[in-house]
């Protein structure tokens, strides 16, 4: 295990995404403490006056402080992110690894369900679903799972096919291993390099399609998402207060590439054939 | 034999996705808090008009029959009637497709042009500094959302720089002569097409360098250059073709992606498309507009992958033997 840990942290990708990534999750964890104000509510402030020593990224015009929002906004974007690429990863194993490991009528069957699920146009759905049950996040989070998982599958499907003929797959069939087993314990282990960077991207996906729901007005309006903000800075930002506009997208790109760092990091250290060096 | 078994089984599949789309929805219908026939009709739907839906799409029949008379509408091209627009919801969304189509058409032509381009300078000299400049920032517009970037232009060029108009597809008095139309369209498209460009460029421009570099490595590029062919013409011609084939693939994947692009890039710049229709329809509640639009992207979805289909088949035999 300690080997493992070496060769990630010498990957300069997992370094660069850890660093990226860890004043996100610091914010997220203690948004409680480190946000001064109610982000959802009215702080008495001038609305859309400019960063100031007690609004240090300014306020929107409803006179929230955007920085508060930010804090929390990390928070929603984290949840959103994790949330729905583990759900996604999920559905994927138990989609993917049968399709694989017993081919046949039965992988035919799931990959052509697969196929069917990745042409959604998901982003219209999602905004179906939130018109016709209302918007929440968790709502938001799961459709996004719903909608993402085939991806995943489509990459373990094939790396499952690459391996169930390999010798130590075929000792372990000899050695009378259940199939249940088999893909559990030997197969999936040997996946993960392949995976991670996809899941990591589904992650930063995720993040972006949720700012995107709540800028078009339809996220959830009991959570302060970073789309929420720029939604505000759009119309804001036609008097000049680039404020609102400058600090979420900040955010979120140093989210979605710390996420895609990390993803190719593990990758790395993962791969057998590239950490030998 | 193979191709036509190939394009067989690619038609019944862009069928079933149709299918499957028409019954999420229908399942969604069915499941929303709140009356099917209001959601069916749009909430701006008086008692009388209510109960003609209620007749229509048979509500008070068991569930299986309610389902076939959905099904029957679609194939019928029925999608149901906007009242905001006082028309049927197939007329409005046709109305707007044209729209939809030229600034998600030009975005896609100039982000492969631009992205080959860009992919092919980064790749002649990899690790160098021009590779290292493109390739990161490559890398940063593939995180940057669309709509970030929009906003992002229309900071920059409507407001500090007042170059370009903040959204709308043609300045008023233009549409008199066709030339002054076609000028004012273009003027109003340069942003909102940048905007959606972006992350697409991104991911041509990376897959075209990473194939290249892979590409530039081979054999017969080797054999290539020992017969004396130019640095130039391998590159373009010998290493090129085989660099271009993922990106065909990617580009048909990301179908999808270029809804969520269009929805959020129109919204931004007033487009008048389908993407502002369908917020227009979440706003007054124009429930079946709403349906008709998801229904709509996925059959355009489904037949824009069945011509890429096709050209796949017909390009690499491959393909074909492996469906």
């Amino acid at each position: 295990m300690p080997s493992i840990l070496n060769k990630v942290v010498k990957q300069k990708s997992f370094v660069i995404g850890a660093v990226l990534l860890s004043p996100i999750f610091f914010m997220a964890i203690f948004a409680n403490f480190i946000a001064p104000f109610n982000p959802l509510l009215y702080t008495g402030a001038k609305p859309l006056s400019p960063p100031s020593f007690s609004h240090i990224m300014g306020t929107d015009q409803t006179g929230g402080d955007i920085f508060s929002q930010v804090v929390y906004g990390a928070r929603v974007a984290l949840y959103v992110g994790i949330g729905s690429a583990a759900l996604a990863l999920a559905i994927a194993i138990v989609v993917g690894l049968p399709a694989g490991y017993f081919g046949g009528i039965i992988g035919e069957v799931l990959m052509r369900f697969t196929d069917l699920v990745i042409s959604i146009p998901s982003f219209v759905l999602i905004i179906m679903v939130v018109v016709l049950f209302g918007s929440s996040i968790n709502t938001i989070l799961l459709i996004i799972a719903l909608v993402s998982w085939p991806i995943l599958a489509r990459i373990i499907r094939a790396e499952v096919l690459s391996l169930k003929e390999r010798e130590f797959i075929l000792a372990a069939k000899a050695g009378g291993i259940s199939g249940f087993n088999i893909m559990f314990d030997e197969i999936l282990p040997n996946v993960w390099f392949r995976l991670t960077p996809a899941v990591t991207l589904q992650a930063g996906l995720a993040i972006i399609i949720e700012a995107g729901i709540s800028f078009l007005g339809l996220g959830d309006p009991n959570s302060s998402s970073w789309g929420r903000i720029l939604m505000f800075a759009y119309q804001a930002v036609f008097s000049g207060a680039w404020w609102g506009l400058l600090f979420p997208t900040l955010l979120i790109i140093i989210t979605v590439v710390g996420f895609n760092q990390i993803g190719d990091g593990l990758a790395k250290a993962f791969n057998p054939r590239t950490t030998q060096v | 034999m193979g191709l036509y078994r190939y394009l067989v089984k690619r038609v019944v599949f862009s069928f079933a996705i149709v299918m499957l789309t028409a019954f999420i929805s229908f399942l969604l219908i069915k499941e929303a808090p709140g009356d099917p026939a209001v959601l069916l009709g749009g909430e701006g739907a008086t008692p009388q008009y209510l109960d003609v839906i209620r007749q229509e799409y048979g509500l008070n029949l068991p569930l299986t029959q309610q389902l076939l008379i959905y099904f029957e509408h679609l194939l019928t091209g029925n999608l149901g009637y906007s009242i905001t627009y006082g028309q049927p919801v197939v007329t409005v969304i046709m109305e707007r497709l044209p729209n939809t189509l030229l600034l998600v058409g030009t975005a896609f032509v100039f982000s492969i042009i631009l992205g080959v381009i860009l992919g092919m300078l980064a790749a002649a000299k990899p690790y160098s500094i021009r590779d290292r400049i493109i390739s990161s920032l490559s890398l940063i517009l593939y995180s940057t959302p669309v709509f970030v970037t929009g906003l992002i232009l229309i900071y920059v060029f409507v407001i500090k720089v007042h170059l370009f108009p903040p959204g709308g597809m043609f300045s008023i008095g233009s549409q008199t002569n066709l030339l002054a139309l076609s000028a004012s369209i273009a003027y109003h498209m340069v942003l909102p097409v940048l905007a959606l460009s972006t992350f697409f460029l991104a991911t041509y421009t990376l897959l075209t360098r990473s194939g290249l570099i892979e590409a530039l490595n081979m054999n017969y590029v080797t054999m290539a250059r020992a017969k004396g062919v130019s640095e130039r013409r391998t590159l373009t011609v010998h290493a090129l073709r085989n660099a271009l084939l993922p990106i065909v693939t990617v580009a048909g994947v990301q179908l999808g992606l270029i809804v969520t692009g269009a929805v959020l890039t129109e919204n931004i710049f007033s487009w008048p498309g389908i993407g502002t229709l369908l917020i227009q329809a979440v706003e007054y509640r124009d429930f079946p507009l709403v349906t008709g639009i998801f229904i709509f992207t996925a059959i355009s979805v489904a037949i824009a992958n069945l011509a890429a289909d096709i050209v796949y088949g017909i390009v690499d035999p491959r393909i074909r033997s492996e469906a």
